[in-house]
């Protein structure tokens, strides 16, 4: 995973070797230093807009001429506001550094729900809401999943020494470059090499199972997501979750919309178009008793009919803490479903098929 | 004669408009498909699914929650003397929102169905309805009842926003997507009691159109030509609360109907007599919708419009041509 860049010879710091850590993720950059690392945090949106930050081992001094904010590590207080960062953090065994979180409503990680209970976590449920004065007493950094926007005290918490950087995890669109950002939390953890070697495992998982994808024939049709409002949601022809579905060996990109995110249908096409499909993936349903109290038209569909309707919605906590950095699981599980009776049988990681 | 001509010209209209909108905005029209899936219909035919689940419930609310807006608009514009009075005013809507917000907000899975949010529509409709008939009992003035409906509105609205404030993200988007309206919820089977109670309200309409071109003349006079004010009141309020309840709890609020429609047909049949106003109300007030649906039918591949959108962007320009022609 390590990639040697260069060595440049200008100035005393610039001479020191440099190692990017990133070889996926493409809206953050970690570059190592003799004894600190320079982070960049890149605006998917805005690529010419980069948070720098210098981390810095407690105790030591800054190098000369640095002009980015630094912050120390190990980092041993942050608050971490999307689903994702719990999960990384839960992988370096630092769920014990997380010490405030959006809502508990929605946290898998047991260490995390027990510190809760001892009142050692804070909930953040507005990111524009917030009390700098109470995060400042609880929090050395913020990490929020930057929907677009900075948290509205944002400049006042940067004052008060607690720095607020956007995770843009779920912006990437490789499923190893979401996993990637486990390096961004290695760092500001002293846990790098842990986090590099974790990766590295990862990628061979998930590497070894698109092999083995390739190799099986094409598998069936699927049908994915669900009517929200008035409309169909379903993952656009470029986009993650599609990519994810063709790797595992499904049909999908051929009959869906060209685009990046999702793409909107309204029920009539849905019907003419995937009735007849024997898979449905990710209806975001519990039960099909709930997606028929929902909207009795699902009952048309013959994955419905057939009972092949698949969700990680039993737990979807752990499936949103843990999928990004599991990224292997996640194809593994798709793999399963998608050539179910053509591969040896494996209990399903992430995904169940959703009950009567 | 004129009437005639209008009451004729309007529903031809309505029938070209219901077969539109019936085959989706087009005019390859399959009677056949259409009849079976209402008669003999096979689950296993894809069109036949199409034309009974989607299109039909569709086009059915459509008229209906069109109708029924417009008369709730007439019968509260007549009541209030005031052309700017609408279903809304008496906040019954108000009352419909505030349990549907309970039901979506509150978390509970259970309450977050479509049933369930048709019948915590119907439960907030019927129980505001009985809090203003209760306030009429007391309230002698009309303007005085418009007051309180308008501050059970707010107060409903403070209500929301205070519940709104600790909700998650997805809740919040299934309550604002409630609130677009729309008119794709119903499925065949749930349109037989939506059509059911309609067909009541409207029955009892028959009984109100003598008090209500009584009151055009103002309470005093209706009171001095022999018209009991308090019992016709509570029946006007009761019969009101049926059709934006009914509407409300099916379809979601839908603005601007009940508001421009009767205005606008007042000056197409120019009388005071209600047997046209209320008749011709209906059928505009079908129409309308029908054509704020096909223009969102039209746009789709283009554009998701909800439907309050459509209704605001055509009757908001109408409630200003009322208002600048009237004051």
């Amino acid at each position: 995973m390590l990639l040697f860049l260069s060595c440049q010879g200008n100035s005393p710091e610039q001479a020191q070797k440099q190692q990017s850590n990133c070889q996926y993720a493409k809206h953050f950059r970690l570059t190592s230093y003799d004894h600190y690392n320079k982070l960049e945090i890149i605006n998917p949106d805005d690529p010419e807009e980069i948070s720098s930050y210098l981390l810095l081992p407690r105790g030591q001094k800054a190098p000369k001429g640095n002009h980015l904010p630094i912050i120390e590590t190990p980092v041993n207080r942050a608050i971490v506001l999307s689903a994702t960062s719990i999960g990384m953090m839960a992988k370096l065994s630092e769920s014990t550094t997380i010490s405030g979180v959006s809502s508990m409503e929605y946290v898998y990680d047991p260490l995390v729900k027990e510190a809760f209970k001892q009142g050692k976590i804070m909930e953040v449920p507005s990111i524009n809401q917030l009390n700098p004065e109470r995060v400042y007493r609880q929090a050395e950094i913020l990490l929020y999943n930057g929907f677009g926007q900075k948290p509205a005290q944002a400049q006042k918490l940067e004052q008060l020494g607690v720095h607020c950087l956007p995770i843009y995890d779920w912006r990437e669109a490789h499923p190893l470059g979401k996993a990637e950002w486990i390096i961004l939390f290695g760092a500001l953890t002293d846990q790098l090499e842990a986090a590099q070697n974790y990766l590295q495992e990862i990628e061979e998982a998930y590497k070894g199972l698109i092999i083995q994808s390739k190799k099986l024939p094409k598998g069936p049709r699927l049908l994915s997501g669900s009517i929200y409002g008035d409309h169909w949601h379903m993952p656009a022809a470029e986009s993650f979750n599609a990519e994810l579905y063709e790797l595992a060996g499904a049909n999908y990109k051929a009959y869906v919309k060209p685009g990046s995110g999702s793409a909107a249908y309204n029920l009539e096409e849905v019907l003419e178009g995937w009735r007849d499909v024997p898979v449905w993936i990710n209806p975001q349903f519990k039960s099909k008793q709930e997606m028929l109290q929902s909207n009795s038209k699902y009952a048309y569909f013959k994955a419905f009919q057939d009972g092949e309707l698949y969700c990680y919605t039993h737990d979807p906590n752990r499936f949103w803490e843990y999928s990004a950095i599991e990224p292997h699981h996640v194809l593994s599980d798709l793999m399963q479903i998608i050539h179910r009776g053509k591969i040896p049988e494996k209990k399903l990681y992430f995904y169940r098929k959703i009950s009567e | 004669m004129r009437r005639s001509y209008l009451f004729a010209l309007l529903s031809g209209l309505l029938i070209l408009l219901l077969l539109l909108h019936l085959f989706n905005g087009s005019w390859d029209w399959d009677f056949k498909t259409l009849l079976k899936s209402l008669t003999d219909f096979d689950i296993s035919n894809t069109q036949e699914v199409i034309f009974r689940e989607i299109r039909f419930p569709r086009t059915v609310t459509a008229i209906l929650a069109g109708a029924g807006l417009s008369i709730a608009g007439l019968l509260m514009q007549t009541y209030f003397n005031n052309s700017l009075a609408g279903p809304s005013v008496l906040g019954i809507s108000s009352g419909s929102s505030l349990f549907v917000a309970l039901a979506v907000l509150s978390g509970w899975e259970l309450l977050n169905t479509a049933h369930s949010l048709v019948f915590a529509a119907l439960i907030g409709a019927f129980l505001f309805s009985l809090l203003i008939l209760f306030f009429s009992a007391f309230v002698r003035s009309a303007i005085s009842l418009l007051l309180i409906g308008m501050m059970l509105g707010s107060f409903t609205s403070a209500v929301i926003q205070v519940i709104q404030l600790g909700t998650h993200a997805e809740r919040l988007k299934s309550y604002l997507l409630w609130g677009f309206g729309s008119l794709q919820q119903n499925s065949f089977e749930q349109l037989g009691l939506f059509f059911l109670v309609f067909l009541l309200a409207c029955a009892s309409l028959i009984f109100l159109i003598k008090p209500l071109n009584l009151l055009v003349l103002g309470e005093k006079q209706a009171r001095i030509l022999g018209t009991n004010i308090a019992l016709n009141r509570m029946i006007l309020i009761a019969v009101a609360s049926v059709f934006a309840g009914l509407i409300t709890a099916y379809c979601g609020p839908i603005s601007f109907i009940g508001l421009a429609v009767p205005n606008v047909v007042r000056q197409l049949y120019r009388t005071k007599d209600h047997r046209y106003l209320l008749l011709g109300s209906a059928l505009f007030g079908a129409i309308t919708l029908l054509i704020c649906d096909l223009v969102i039918i039209y746009v789709e591949p283009f554009l998701l419009l909800p439907l309050n959108a459509i209704t605001a962007l055509i009757g908001a320009p109408v409630v200003v041509w009322i208002i600048l022609k009237r004051f």
